[in-house]
């Protein structure tokens, strides 16, 4: 006797599925074998798509890779050869970029010290480490002059965002300005973004003083702690205390991520198109307001416009550089 | 990313033997009724609490609303599911000689005439991300972690079996129950 529960023949289904992806031997004699299994019953063919359909499911799982989730000791994560590469990568340009900035100290003494220049593309993402061994990671379209002798350490944030991972040194603070503000270091880790209309700094390590130094809007100095973020515009100056996931979520991108918790479509969208010359549209207001979150890589903008139309149920369409969401 | 060949499937659609072509009644099952099972599942389980499985019940109705839609597909698909899912658990009932008191009473209340689009659809999608991490949460350690290395990592069946040090035999077969069980989760009514 056959059995022809549910459970049995789902099982079945599932089992021939798998087999037809996963099986590099799958041949025309399987493709008959199968083919004759989902004609013998409707309740065959049916199982078999709701099979198709929950693999298809699973396919969202990419967008759950949640920065909580990495950090669980369990077997989550396998090492993955591509980052070891990437470090020895990162070790060898921060090696060439030191030798750079010893060449440029030579002719330091003559001139006013206007600094090394440093910059990324749309997209780009670059790793520095300066001679006194602090460390700038440059995210992406950001543009940076550092000033680093024997007497002061002070870095000009032109534009973009860095986070900075700083060597204490007492005779010689840490300085960096941007969009007007100053943010002095006391040995610290420190994420520094300067927006079209906001800056915004916010403290993982360590502590700094921060301070809006005459930039226009309201002026404020305050100590910041871990968890604390700045948010200055001419406006306004608030100095909020974020959750250590919330503010985690601020620096995927040294990992290539883009992290989203209730982030409504609009600024996902105002995202994504920081990293990408693909620029994405929201077409209706209503859409732009909707809020998702999920993590993503930042250099695919595609692949979020599928997830945007297969998870979340909105429309997409191509044109040229741009994508359109409605 | 885990993408999956799309081109083997068209083929092994049976012939259309008269009105809805197989394409089509795919298609439209795929899009229009499998999104319905979770509510589907929750009446079922709702109104019958006999022995037998619901899924079998299920699956009965599927094949019910299947061959109708051979024959045309019934717009909008909603209260169709539903007025079969009634139709075969009265039939039910009255095979079983039971009377549940209070299924009877329910099996009107769900407003299966009204074809209201339900919640936001991004807070649908919402929930699905979380019932998707929450599903795979409830896999068997070493089903998850094969499930997590194809559909994550898009490794391959040897693949797999090199990283979890097991055999190609031993992967697919956490894979065929990481599957079942995920598709069963995610079909199951919300507590």
């Amino acid at each position: 006797m056959k059995d022809q529960s549910a459970k049995h023949i789902q099982a079945r289904a599932t089992e021939y599925l798998l087999e037809q992806r996963d099986n590099n031997h799958w041949g025309k004699a399987e493709q008959a074998e199968l083919a004759q299994w989902l004609a013998q019953s409707p309740a065959h063919e049916i199982a078999y798509w709701r099979a198709e359909e929950g693999l298809r499911r699973t396919e969202l799982l990419a967008a759950l890779r949640t920065p909580a989730r990495e950090n669980k000791n369990a077997p989550m994560r396998p090492p993955r050869a591509s980052r070891d590469l990437w470090s020895i990568f990162g070790r060898a340009a921060a090696a060439l970029l030191m030798i750079a900035i010893l060449a440029a100290g030579t002719h330091l003494f003559m001139t006013p010290d206007e600094g090394q220049y440093f910059a990324t593309p749309i997209g780009g993402r670059q790793t520095i480490t300066l001679p006194d061994g602090s460390r700038i990671e440059l995210n992406t379209n950001t543009a940076l002059r550092a000033v680093v002798n024997s007497g002061q350490r002070i870095i000009h944030l032109e534009k973009g965002e860095a986070y900075f991972k700083v060597e204490h040194d007492e005779k010689r603070p840490f300085t960096v300005y941007a969009a007007g503000g100053k943010v002095v270091d006391l040995g610290t880790e420190f994420l520094v973004r300067n927006t079209s209309d906001q800056l915004e700094v916010a403290l993982f390590e360590g502590r700094a003083e921060f301070d809006t130094n005459g930039r226009p809007g309201p002026q404020r100095r305050a100590m910041l702690a871990p968890g604390n973020v700045v948010l200055a515009s001419n406006q306004s100056v608030d100095l909020i205390k974020e959750d250590s996931k919330t503010i985690a979520a601020r620096i995927g991108w040294r990992r290539g991520l883009l992290i989203f918790n209730n982030t409504t479509l609009a600024e996902a969208a105002a995202e994504f198109n920081r990293y990408n010359r693909e620029k994405i549209t929201i077409v209706d207001e209503k859409t732009a307001s909707r809020e998702i979150y999920g993590t993503f890589q930042a250099d695919n903008a595609a692949l979020f416009a599928r997830l945007a139309r297969d998870a979340f149920g909105f429309k997409i369409e191509r044109k040229g550089e741009e994508i359109l969401i409605r | 990313m885990a993408e999956t060949p799309e081109s083997t499937q068209e083929t092994m659609n049976p012939p259309a033997q008269s009105g809805t072509p197989a394409g089509a009644l795919k298609a439209w099952f795929i899009a229009e009724v499998l999104p319905l099972e979770q509510a589907l599942m929750q009446y079922l389980q709702h109104n019958w609490r006999h022995t037998a499985d619901v899924s079998d019940l299920r699956q009965e109705i599927y094949v019910r609303v299947y061959e109708a839609a051979k024959k045309q597909i019934p717009h909008p698909a909603k209260p169709f599911l539903f007025t079969v899912a009634r139709n075969l658990l009265i039939d039910h009932f009255r095979r079983a000689r039971i009377v549940p008191i209070d299924g009877v009473a329910d099996l009107d209340s769900i407003d299966i005439a009204s074809d209201t689009p339900g919640p936001d659809r991004s807070l649908i999608a919402r929930d699905e991300l979380r019932r998707l991490q929450a599903a795979l949460d409830r896999l068997p350690p070493r089903c998850r972690e094969a499930v997590i290395l194809r559909q994550v990592e898009g490794l391959s069946r040897r693949e797999i079996a090199a990283r979890m040090n097991i055999t190609e035999k031993t992967v697919k077969n956490h894979l065929n129950d990481g599957v079942n069980l995920l598709i069963d989760i995610l079909s199951e009514a919300e507590s």
